[in-house]
């Protein structure tokens, strides 16, 4: 078991990123935001969390995937080899979350050539990012179980415990031994003390939940209420780690694949001014339903990490951990 | 890695088009996929975009769809001739449950353009005519002009054996050419699903057309005592992939280009509202 | 990825965001968690606002027609074009023949620009744009009730009001951001009351909701303030040291009592009653009102009777209180603040105060016309007539946005040389001699001013796509070649040319703005900026109250055209779609033109949902498709302006209010006809 300080880390980045692309949390002009890095000076540790999650280097908001030429066509990729350094545990599971759906079936390469391509350090949390936030009851933090190809979990202020996850992870220690030392009894201690703490102010029972969503699907009434207020933005979903629903778009020189919102009218919009999905309502309960209840009995995850964005960043303020517990206080109808 | 891409389609010429109404043409494709009755593929044009629209024709065979003009990608695919270039990708999706079928008597319903996508099976049906029982299609248009398949349903099925069809128009306009019922479809099943010859309740029935229509017509076959597993649906959605990676066809755990677009209305029942 | 901090260019709410860059594209949008508006927030167009920037339609190279087809040409040989014919013209038929649209989309500095070239370059005061048609009532009212006609109070007080009256804005599509603060602040115990012809969205957490009859905002503001006065909850102590003409208020307002008032409206006495009672007793009242209020031939009174009423209560001068127009444009504040006005210099200063008149014309070193010049309206009726000859437009669309649209095509088709200046070949681009690219928010640095007064920084993200170049540069190389010569190193130094004459914008400079900017009057260099307006005095001195008499609209319903419509926006798209259309996202919400109709008046005229119908008034028709809903109250229908295909302003009536010249989109009389 090993550990490293935060100079050594740095020399550590400043090695990888030789030969990499390296991303990380930095300073923008007024917010930290994750962006490729230039200088490791520039890179921020002790940030809470971003307002637009790491799945943005997975899946942008907009990327080309074809390209016309001449009546010929041919697809885009980026081979770019990318070291990501600083995810946090939520914006990591929601990757892993979103992953079997680019599997299953004719896999989709564009996702899944840049997970493939990308070296994930994480950055397990210590302390509150947002009142919001209710990673523990997701299972996906504060600390990550998984997913990483390494994982730093602070001991103190500038050391890091290090947790090997994949063999490209032990390939790094490996090939830097010298930046890394090994972790005594206290290390391991102060590390599990990490791994047990409690931090969130929020919780919930995703299980439950999803045991009273059951019955709720047709209570027209309670989702009418509860999304009284949405102003149909669409951030729960563009601000969401896990939210991968998307569009195809094409201008004349291109295909290109944007985020998209269940939460947006024209989402299931069809020929003919036709719209399944028309009155709010429906696409509100389809956001949950499909997060907590539909996810999960395909893929055996709920589509949630707790980051509590969907709360933090709503405009019409709405109270999505009240309603989850609310269901799951009710007789589930 | 360029040509890894399942987005990437295939470009192909159209060898003919026929005009099927004001606003449906038939495109034949100079191309002869593989693949299974019910089944979909996404057609476009490079700059433009694409849909899903499931084939008309049997496998193995020319490519055909039926597509209506109703927005700007079929809008600029009605410009085309024979000659032009399309794209095609797929097919995707499951099909209908031939297997389950076999021996069977079977009930078409279509409405508007959703006969073409159930051609496919009769095609396939007819071309081993005898593993299956009798075959009945009621067909509703909203007036004749909007009729489709107009020489199968006029010339070619009701001189078949065992083969049934009774065609219904929501307006008639004048006196025309087609010896029809008027009113919806729903309106003539009431009379026609007693008729000895479809009267019978194990038959399958294979339900297409606008959504209000399959809501209507499955309430009237839940009336007449049909089995939920022997009403067969095809959903639609705006499938952007077509392969479950878009997220637009999600209903329920389902998605309606991976599990479907062939469901029975059992399994989808409890998302009725949905589509 | 990097990120470029930048404003939000769609509404007046002014939220702060980064655009995400990758290889020299802009690829996405990340909000900004510390902005003080947005706080991390931002509503459809915000997230999307970056859709258009790169699309297939932009105008990439200067155009000019020739055969009545457009070509490409260089950007020397359009400029000279342009300043050749300005000349030509100016010469011919004098500087008052040429007219100028400004635009309150373009920054500060840009907006300034166009009305300095109108004034010092060509020599007129012709130059006006879009805030006549959606505020120059407020900014009238205001002015003359107060003494400044901006928004009292800012955007974050509205969270702590102990009542929120809400008319004629539908706040929760046109400023988002705003109805956040509302509905926290419904949250936390305030009672909301929305008064407006259409029930709205937020109506459907208001405290009181209530449908006036279109055009009666008078009366039933007016009877308001005869409950208040009647049942004493005016504030005699705010009166008395604050105001003045309070008797000829007391007098009118009289007269109108609840029942006069119901029967004028159509809102029940009680109701009007429990309004008056919730509005006087609060401790904390803000008013938010839009273009519901403002675009009335009484648009200018609709005002003055807000601010009757705020301040007969002393609702005015404190926080969480006040009279708060929300603008709609992203720097419709700011194009007004710097003088894109017909009759005013930049900070207001009047274009026919002699002092003033000389100060501009010494620090431009040219002798200014003195003759006040035309609004909007009026430049496309003097086009009309063959008196405006040449009409230079700046990120406008008058095609679709003002009001009987047929008239202002025609208009435009008259004159002898148009010159257009967008980003796209917007529909009034399409009738110009000559088209210039102009570079998107995206691809130039200046500053907006948002609703509540703030001056924000806007940034260069990308270079300019194309050949296009920022609307200022344009304008001044248009201006040099007419023989005035203006000349900037960059937007900076327009900005402190706007400082050094302007009193309210004096101590902002684009380098005091990187904290979030200033919100004006900022006095000087070291002065923070200001809050909320007229706090201990009101900027005219004493407020004052203009006695206001109830005016029945200019068209009212007849039996050919027995229905009243009444017009919008919605919030995904935006005004005449130039940017929103091409947004794959946004335009797939609303891609249709369509018209509200009540189920009752669906009913009568056996219309079903969905169905094209024909709308139509004494000006033209158009066919929308029929949404029946119970937002719409029997006899009133609304149609969203956005759509071409179905553009309500074919029928609009371009009747003007006497004092703001602002038209009266919100009430013409139209019929229904099936298809």
């Amino acid at each position: 078991m090993d550990k490293i300080n935060k100079n050594d880390l740095l020399k550590l980045l400043t090695s990888l990123k030789d030969k990499n692309k390296l991303i990380a949390p930095v300073k923008a002009e007024k917010d930290i935001v994750f962006d490729y890095v230039n200088d490791v000076k520039d890179i921020v540790l002790d940030f809470t969390n971003t307002v637009k999650p790491a799945k943005e280097f997975f899946i942008p908001q907009r990327e080309d995937i074809l390209e016309f030429n001449n009546g010929k066509i041919k697809a885009i990729f980026s081979d770019e080899k990318r070291v990501f350094f600083g995810i946090r545990p939520c914006d990591l599971k929601g990757l892993c979350v979103m992953d079997p759906t680019f599997r299953e079936g004719i896999e989709d390469p564009h996702y899944l050539e840049k997970r493939k391509n990308t070296v994930i350090i994480a950055l397990a949390c210590t302390t509150l990012c947002d009142e919001n936030a209710f990673c523990e009851s997701a299972k996906a933090g504060p600390v990550a179980d998984g997913c990483f190809d390494l994982q730093l979990i602070p001991l103190g202020k500038n050391e890091y415990f290090v947790e090997n996850g994949s063999k490209a992870g032990a390939d790094i220690i490996d090939k830097n031994k010298q930046l890394f030392k090994k972790a005594d009894k206290s290390d391991i201690k102060k590390m599990e003390d990490t791994k047990n703490k409690k931090i969130n102010k929020k919780k919930v029972d995703l299980d439950l939940f999803l045991e009273k969503l059951k019955g709720r699907f047709n209570n027209k009434a309670y989702w009418k209420e509860a999304s009284l207020t949405c102003l149909r933005c669409g951030a729960c979903n563009y601000l969401c780690p896990s939210c991968f629903c998307n569009n195809m778009v094409d201008n004349t020189k291109k295909r290109y694949r944007c985020w998209d919102s269940c939460m947006f009218r024209g989402f299931t919009r069809q020929a003919a001014n036709l719209i399944p999905r028309d009155e709010l309502y429906t696409r509100f309960r389809q956001r949950l339903y499909h997060k907590y209840k539909w996810h999960k009995e395909r893929y055996g995850v709920h589509m949630c990490t707790g980051c509590g964005r969907c709360v933090t960043y709503c405009p019409g303020l709405i109270p999505y951990i009240d309603i989850i517990n609310e269901v799951s206080n009710s007789n589930g109808e | 890695m360029e040509n890894k891409s399942p987005y990437l389609p295939k470009i192909v010429k159209i060898k003919k088009v026929k005009q099927e109404t004001e606003d449906i043409k038939t495109f034949t494709l100079d191309y002869k996929p593989i693949f299974k009755p019910g089944q979909f593929f996404e057609i476009g044009i490079n700059g433009i975009g694409e849909a899903p629209f499931t084939a008309a024709s049997a496998s193995k065979k020319h490519f055909q769809a039926s597509i209506k003009r109703t927005g700007k990608l079929t809008e600029a695919i009605h410009q085309l001739k024979a000659g032009d270039k399309l794209t095609i990708r797929g097919p995707y999706g499951n099909s209908f449950p031939i297997e389950k079928i076999k021996g069977k008597n079977m009930l078409f319903i279509g409405g508007g353009i959703g006969l073409p996508p159930l051609h496919s099976l009769i095609r396939t049906v007819l071309e081993n005519r005898g593993r299956y029982g009798k075959i009945t299609v009621f067909y509703g248009a909203r007036d004749e002009a909007q009729i489709v398949s107009r020489e199968e349903l006029k010339n070619i099925w009701p001189k078949m054996k065992n083969f049934r069809v009774v065609v219904c128009v929501d307006f008639k306009k004048n006196k025309g050419e087609w010896p029809h019922n008027v009113g919806l479809v729903t309106g003539i099943m009431e009379k026609e699903l007693k008729h000895p010859f479809t009267r019978n309740k194990n038959t399958i029935v294979f339900v297409c057309g606008p959504p209000i229509m399959i809501k209507a017509v499955i309430q009237k076959l839940l009336e007449h005592c049909f089995k939920e597993e022997n009403i067969i649906l095809t959903l639609e959605r705006l499938m952007k992939c077509g392969f479950g990676k878009c997220g637009h066809c999600n209903v329920g755990e389902k998605y309606i280009c991976l599990d479907g677009p062939v469901f029975s209305y059992k399994e989808i029942k409890e998302f009725e509202e949905e589509f | 990825m990097p990120k470029v901090l930048t404003t939000c260019v769609y509404c007046g709410c002014g939220c702060g965001l980064y655009l995400d860059i990758e290889k020299d594209k802009v690829v996405g949008v990340t909000p900004s968690f510390n902005h003080p508006v947005s706080r991390g927030r931002l509503c459809v167009k915000g997230f999307n606002v970056h859709e258009f920037i790169h699309s297939d339609k932009r105008l990439k190279k200067p155009l000019i027609k020739k055969n009545g087809k457009f070509v490409e040409t260089s950007w020397d040989n359009a400029l000279s074009i342009v300043a050749k014919r300005l000349k030509e013209i100016k010469k011919k038929h004098g500087a008052d023949s040429i007219a100028c649209l400004s635009s309150a989309k373009c920054t500060n500095e840009e907006n300034y620009i166009m009305q300095k070239f109108a004034r010092a370059a060509i020599g007129t005061n012709n130059v006006d744009h879009c805030a006549r048609l959606c505020h120059s009532s407020t900014v009238a009212g205001l002015a003359m009730a107060f003494g400044s006609g901006a928004m009292t109070n800012s955007i974050d007080e509205i969270e702590n009001a102990d009542v929120i009256l809400i008319t004629g804005s539908n706040t929760s599509e046109q400023h988002p951001l705003i109805a956040t603060r509302v509905i926290n602040a419904v949250k936390k115990g305030a009672k909301l009351i929305i008064i407006d012809p259409r029930k709205l969205f937020l109506s459907n957490i208001a405290h009181l909701s209530l449908q006036q009859r279109p055009g009666t905002d008078v009366a039933w503001i007016n009877g308001l303030m005869h409950v208040i006065i009647e049942e004493a909850l005016e504030d005699k102590n705010f009166i008395k040291e604050r105001t003045e003409d309070y008797e000829k208020l007391k007098k009118t307002v009289k007269r109108y009592t609840p029942e006069k008032v119901s029967k004028i409206t159509g809102i029940e006495e009680s109701k009007i009653i429990e309004v008056a009672r919730l509005y006087g007793k609060a401790d904390k009242a803000s008013i938010i009102f839009s273009m519901g209020i403002t675009q009335h031939t009484t648009g200018t009174d609709n005002v003055l009777s807000l601010a009757n009423l705020a301040m007969l209560t002393g609702n005015v001068g404190k926080e969480s209180t006040g009279v708060n127009p929300l603008r709609g444009q992203n720097n419709v504040q700011g194009a007004c603040d710097v003088g894109a006005l017909y009759d005013v210099y930049s900070g207001y200063q009047k274009v026919a105060d002699e002092s003033s008149r000389d100060k501009f014309s010494k620090a431009w070193n040219v002798k200014l016309p003195d003759k006040q010049g035309l609004s909007v309206v009026e430049i496309f009726n003097n086009a009309w007539k063959g008196k405006v000859n040449a009409i230079y437009v700046m990120g406008e669309n008058p095609i679709i946005s003002d009001p009987d649209a047929n008239h202002v095509a025609e208009a435009l088709k008259k004159v002898d040389f148009l010159v257009v200046q967008d980003i796209f070949l917007s529909e009034t681009a399409e009738l110009a001699d000559v088209v210039l690219p102009s570079a998107s928010f995206a691809e130039k640095d200046g500053t907006y001013t948002n609703t509540e007064r703030r001056v924000q920084l806007v940034k260069k993200a990308i270079d300019p796509v194309g050949q296009s170049r920022s609307d200022w540069e344009i304008i001044c190389d248009v201006a040099s070649r007419m023989g005035y010569k203006m000349g900037y190193k960059n937007s900076a130094e327009i900005m402190d040319e706007i400082a050094s004459l302007t009193p309210i914008y004096a101590g902002i400079g684009h380098e005091r703005l990187t904290n979030w900017g200033l919100q004006w009057p900022v006095k000087d260099k070291k002065h923070n900026g200001t809050k909320f307006l007229h706090k201990d005095n009101f900027t005219r001195g004493k407020g004052k109250f203009h006695a206001v008499e109830f005016k029945e609209p200019n068209e009212l319903p007849n039996k050919k055209y027995p229905y009243i419509l009444t017009t919008g926006r919605i919030l995904e798209q935006w005004h005449t779609r130039t940017m929103t259309g091409k947004s794959a996202t946004l335009d797939r919400e609303e891609p249709f033109g369509y018209v509200e109709i009540s189920p009752e008046d669906a009913k009568a005229l056996e219309i079903k949902n969905g169905w094209k119908i024909k709308v139509s008034s004494r000006r033209g028709s158009i066919e929308p498709i029929a949404r029946v809903t119970d937002s719409a109250k029997p006899g009133v229908i609304f149609i969203p302006f956005h759509y071409k295909e179905a553009a309500a302003n074919k029928l609009t009536n371009p009747a003007l209010d006497p004092i703001a010249k602002i038209p009266e989109y919100k009430v013409c009389a139209v019929r229904i006809d099936k298809i």
